[in-house]
């Protein structure tokens, strides 16, 4: 062959062999990234989804869109980069479940300057900090918020002033992400299992599973009631506004007396504070709303002082109650020792008292020992001759040395107690109903319905759900139990690695004597082949 | 420009070319080399020598022409002719810090040689080669450049080679030394064909068969010495030591012999006294005449005068010069033709 | 193959004797066996969430742009600077085994190199086993994770070095290439950590991009699954392919440099 043929061929070589090795690169890449398989070398396949997961995650009818608000950097708390090391490895896991291409998970940066994402516009985010899961068929759920310590005055006594550290361990145990929180060797409460598959899951469910047809809370008004769109501190409601529409409620308002009937899609009917009387009419159409629609009726009330209401005691809401167990009698809930009013704002803290089988509304709390900070307050208790198959429950209480004080307007200040009207602390001050049992199988029982009674309209105001723990806690499972949309899941948490290291600096040092043992033995090695390699 | 057909050629080339951006190396260059020849290839530096050995043996390839080694196409399989050929690159690039025995191991390891025959090889060379064994255990970096040059050479001949391909095998080397190399190829001669480039021309006269002489990419001379020889023998040499410049010297010869050539001119000592070789077509009686004439001017002062038979360093300046003042640096034809001329000497 | 070996053989013996393995590999291990201890000291003050474990591979993948340019520099600059290049092409040998031979020394020696700085966990260990135990080290799963993240990116970073110096004569400055081809990797990595974009469907030419690119998008975001065991297929994928990718250019240069 001539040298000329195969010059022109190799010519061609080299610059065609750099451009098809580019462009295959490029391809294996693509065609690799698309396999995604992981291999869980952990005992227990500790990230790898559970069966149960699994199969739960076939009940998906639309994908979903795990929206992550928080921005990774080094100025989070520790435990919330944990957080994120963790959800991120879980919701990977989701995303290579077997139902691919359904669970997305996008990283968005809301206070970016380019607000390109698609995402943010499609779920209308505002907030950082989220961690969101939505459905393109508009439900969202919050799954998980962290309030950082911006525009907290450290200053205000009002605003009780805490780390950021223990500011996102609250915000953490709030959201159950982490379970069975025990105190670790420096004092400080650290979690020993992962639930972010369960709580994943379950919000994946909500907003993606069965599509629901209830899913609005309706606040009725036309009774003096707190308003969801009122932002005032001390009596405004948008921050459980807030709560409801983080857990896929929609929020509304409905005037009962013009109403035929409770709207369809009514979940939830939130009676927040009335000033007046409900009508007859209305309160058949709640009564029909709890019995046969099964709806979830939440009523908070306030102590009366207006003597007109006296012929149709709880706002003309009493025989409903009593249809459901619960008693609510004009009273209000004296104490007269000072302990239980918190310093600074004059609330009043009402507990749960006893930590023994609480109701899962207020198991967290009996589980810490918070309290229910609440301003004046009136008995809501359990009837005693409730109608068979009702399970209420009354669920805070006032202290022991309290006392209920009837007819309380026209008593003098202070009260002297009267044994024959009055009522002995503790007195309850928040109760449920329902016909269902613990394990919330309702089987054939006579209604679904909920019912959830709290005397003190300003236990979900804004400032109390805002600043105290223990109300949000109390709202947040109300509304939770009232949903019920998907009972317990049997998920089983995973547990956490947690490293730590307890040694003494003359063992440090011993360490390092010992560790200088490789580079020793390499630097010897080198000067013995050097040795070697030396012309004699 | 073809010798004697030899019944296997080693190697064949047919027109070859090479260019090296604007500078032509190779311009069409054809030759053969038959089983156990020693040909050297004579030229000045530039003149294509490396390049064309870099393309026989399988290194770079050529723009155009076509070669083959061992019977394996260059153009179609240039890495198969490593397999049949050694080589020693021009200056002997080694390793430094390995010691010769390694360096040889690792090359015969390399070229597909292994377990006893490949140690019998290494003894084999080493012998050859003249490496004792105080030598093949040190450090190929501290050794002299002799014995590095003769590491290389031990190198090439490892894996019993058809065609050994020997780039400037004796630069740098002392008398002694080179005479070693010159020893080795004797040794071998026969088995083993040998392609050695060399400006060193008493080294390619006293070893090879057959040299071919390269310029400006072109061969301008091949064949045996005595065939070079019976080439250049229809010119009469001789020598003149005398004083005076050279034009002057011309002036009188020219005036004789218009075909007399000057081919060099060396100065022979501090007197000023010069030796000036000419080279004519018209005999030895022309030759005796022109000395008459010159002993006649006695401005040349001549004290010497002598018929010599053209040696090769005679026929290497005399096929150059030609060739050298036909072109210019970059080997275009030259449409001036003086100072390279001048330059050439 | 033969000579593929051969070549291995003789430049693993190459860096076994160079007195600059020595000096590299004891400085690099000595500062990693000093940063090691500190890290032990302080990481739970620190904001380390991930095993102990994954400190010494981090560690050693940020290290290696200071440690794989002095394994590979050599190989090609100096070979060509002394001309022993041209030597050994003319034995028998074609350029692919030329290039993977010297690829797998460094590789090889490189890994040998995380193999003793893995000695320093194992040490701690065996000397305080119960601190060994609540520092994770007893997790098998975590080691076979950490060893198996250094391979790929070993793998793809001695290619880096190996083609840093294919490209040029002289080995500083196929040191300082390959140094700072490395480190742009890592940057590239390191800056687009955290903004991992999901890679499961393909809506926009972006995400096609993201795929393509492998690892630069995510690679050492992986370094998470890695350290906990969990071992991702497609980033060891991807580092083979980026390490086949500048092997093979690595190749065509030699080549090249002949003609």
């Amino acid at each position: 062959m001539d040298f000329k043929q195969a010059k022109r061929n190799r010519k061609y070589d080299t610059w065609l062999m750099v451009l098809l090795l580019l462009s295959l690169a490029t391809g294996l890449n693509f065609l690799v990234s698309r396999i995604d398989s992981q291999l869980d070398l952990t005992p227990g396949s500790k990230y790898t989804l559970s069966r149960e997961t699994l199969a739960l995650l076939n009940q998906m009818e639309s994908p979903v869109d795990v929206v992550i608000t928080i921005q990774d950097n080094n100025e989070l708390p520790k435990v919330i980069q944990k957080l994120l090391h963790d959800l991120g490895l879980l919701l990977e896991s989701f995303e290579h479940s077997a139902s691919a291409g359904k669970i997305r998970v996008h990283r968005v940066d809301v206070n970016s300057a380019k607000m390109s994402s698609d995402v943010i516009n499609r779920y209308k985010i505002t907030e950082a900090n989220l961690v969101m899961v939505a459905s393109p068929r508009g439900d969202k759920k919050i799954v998980f918020r962290h309030e950082d310590l911006e525009g907290v005055n450290p200053y205000d006594p009002n605003d009780s002033f805490r780390s950021e550290d223990s500011l996102a361990r609250e915000s953490l145990w709030e959201s159950g992400l982490y379970g069975e929180w025990t105190e670790s060797t420096n004092g400080v409460l650290e979690p020993k299992v992962f639930r972010g598959e369960e709580v994943i899951t379950r919000a994946i469910l909500e907003v993606a599973g069965k599509p629901q047809t209830k899913r609005v809370a309706y606040f009725t008004r036309g009774h003096g009631e707190s308003s969801p769109a009122d932002v005032n501190a001390e009596k405004g409601y948008s921050e459980l506004r807030r709560l409801l529409e983080d857990r896929n409620l929609m929020v509304s308002d409905i005037d009962l007396s013009v109403q035929e009937s409770i709207p369809k899609d009514a979940k939830l009917l939130i009676i927040a504070g009335p000033k007046a009387t409900f009508l007859d009419k209305e309160v058949s159409l709640i009564r029909n709303f709890i019995n046969q629609n099964d709806g979830n009726l939440l009523v908070a009330l306030d102590p009366t002082e207006s003597l007109s209401v006296v012929d149709r005691p709880a706002f003309g809401l009493r025989p409903l109650f009593k249809e459901w167990g619960l008693r609510c009698h004009d009273m209000l809930v004296y104490d007269p020792t000072k302990e239980n009013y918190d310093f600074f704002s004059g609330d009043y803290s009402l507990r749960t008292y006893s930590s023994k089988n609480p109701h899962p509304t207020v198991s967290m709390l009996a589980e810490q020992g918070y309290s229910v900070q609440a301003d004046r307050c009136r008995p809501v208790e359990v009837d005693p001759d409730h109608p068979v198959g009702l399970n209420p429950v009354s669920l805070i209480y006032s202290s022991s040395k309290s006392w209920a004080v009837s007819g309380w307007a026209n008593r003098k200040s202070p009260p002297v107690k009267n044994p024959l009207l009055d009522v002995e602390g503790p007195i309850p001050i928040a109760s449920v109903s329902s016909y269902a049992d613990e394990e919330g199988k309702t089987g054939s029982l006579l209604s679904k319905g909920r019912i959830a009674v709290v005397g003190c309209s300003k236990i979900f105001s804004n400032k109390r759900l805002k600043s105290n723990i223990g109300n949000q806690f109390l709202a947040q499972n109300i509304i939770y139990w009232m949903k019920n949309s998907y009972g317990m899941l049997e998920i089983p948490p995973k547990p956490l690695d947690t490293y730590s290291v307890s040694m003494t600096g003359e063992n440090f040092d011993k360490l390092l004597y010992s560790l200088s043992i490789v580079p020793g033995l390499i630097a010897l090695m080198g000067i013995f082949v050097g040795w070697l390699r030396k012309e004699l | 420009m073809t010798t004697e057909a030899k019944p296997l050629p080693i190697v064949e080339v047919l027109d070859l070319r090479k260019k090296y951006g604007a500078i032509q190396a190779l311009k069409g260059i054809s030759f053969s080399i038959g089983k156990g020849e020693i040909v050297g290839f004579l030229g000045p530096n530039g003149a294509g020598k490396s390049t064309t050995l870099r393309i026989l043996s399988g290194l770079i390839p050529a723009d155009s022409g076509e070669a083959k080694v061992c019977g394996v196409d260059l153009a179609e399989e240039e890495g198969e002719v490593r397999r049949h050929i050694g080589y020693l690159a021009e200056n002997n690039p080694l390793p430094e810090d390995l010691r010769v025995v390694e360096y040889l191991d690792f090359r015969a390891k390399l070229k597909g040689l292994g377990g006893s025959r490949k140690r019998e090889r290494i003894r084999i060379v080493l012998d050859i080669c003249d490496l004792e064994r105080k030598v093949s255990e040190r450090k190929i970096g501290n050794l002299s450049k002799g014995f590095r040059q003769r590491v290389g050479i031990a190198d090439s001949l490892l894996a019993e080679p058809r065609l050994v391909i020997l780039d400037e095998p004796t630069i740098g080397l002392d008398p002694r030394q080179s005479a070693i190399t010159r020893k080795m190829m004797e040794r071998l001669r026969g088995e083993v064909s040998f392609l050695l480039s060399s400006h060193i021309l008493s080294e390619v006269e006293a070893c090879c068969d057959r040299m071919i002489i390269l310029s400006h990419g072109q061969i301008v001379a091949e064949g045996t010495l005595l065939d070079l020889q019976k080439e250049f023998i229809n010119s009469t040499v001789f020598e003149i030591v005398a004083f005076g410049n050279r034009i002057e010297l011309q002036r009188v010869i020219r005036k004789i012999d218009e075909t007399c050539e000057l081919i060099q001119d060396d100065p022979v000592e501090v007197t000023g006294k010069r030796r000036f070789t000419f080279a004519t077509e018209k005999g030895s009686d022309v030759a005796e005449s022109i000395l008459k004439q010159l002993l006649e001017v006695d401005q040349f002062r001549v004290s010497e005068f002598q018929i010599t038979r053209p040696d090769l360093e005679t026929i290497f300046l005399r096929a150059t010069k030609k060739n050298w003042e036909d072109q210019d640096f970059l080997g275009r034809n030259k449409k001036r033709p003086k100072i390279v001329g001048e330059k050439n000497k | 193959m033969r000579e593929y070996l051969v070549i291995l053989r003789a430049e693993l013996f190459g860096l076994f004797i160079s007195p600059a393995t020595y000096v590299a590999s004891f400085y690099f291990l000595s500062l990693l066996a000093i940063g090691f201890r500190f890290f032990i000291e302080s990481f739970a003050t620190t904001d380390w969430i991930l095993p102990p474990l994954a400190s010494l591979v981090t560690g050693l993948v940020f290290g290696a742009p200071a440690l794989i340019p002095f394994l590979t520099m050599r190989s090609f600059a100096e070979e060509r600077r002394l001309g022993t290049l041209e030597t050994l092409m003319s034995a028998p040998v074609g350029s692919l085994s030329l290039v993977l031979g010297k690829w797998s020394a460094s590789y090889l020696f490189f890994l040998l190199i995380c193999g003793c700085a893995f000695c320093f966990p194992l040490l701690l260990l065996l000397m305080f086993p119960d601190q060994g135990e609540t520092l994770g080290f007893t997790n098998f799963e975590q080691w076979i994770g950490g060893w198996l993240f250094l391979m790929a990116f070993g793998a793809s970073f001695s290619a880096v070095g190996i083609f840093a110096s294919s490209v040029t004569r002289n080995q500083m400055v196929a040191g300082m290439l390959s140094f700072t081809l490395l480190t742009l990797y890592l940057a590239i990595m390191a800056f687009s950590l955290g903004d991992t974009s999901p890679t499961e469907s393909i809506d926009h030419f972006s995400d096609f991009w993201d795929a393509s690119l492998g690892s630069f998008g995510n690679g050492l975001h992986k370094l998470q699954h890695f350290a906990v065991g969990l071992i991702d297929v497609g980033t060891i994928f991807h580092q083979l392919i980026l390490g086949f990718f500048f092997l093979s250019l690595a190749t065509l240069q030699i080549e090249r440099l002949n003609h």
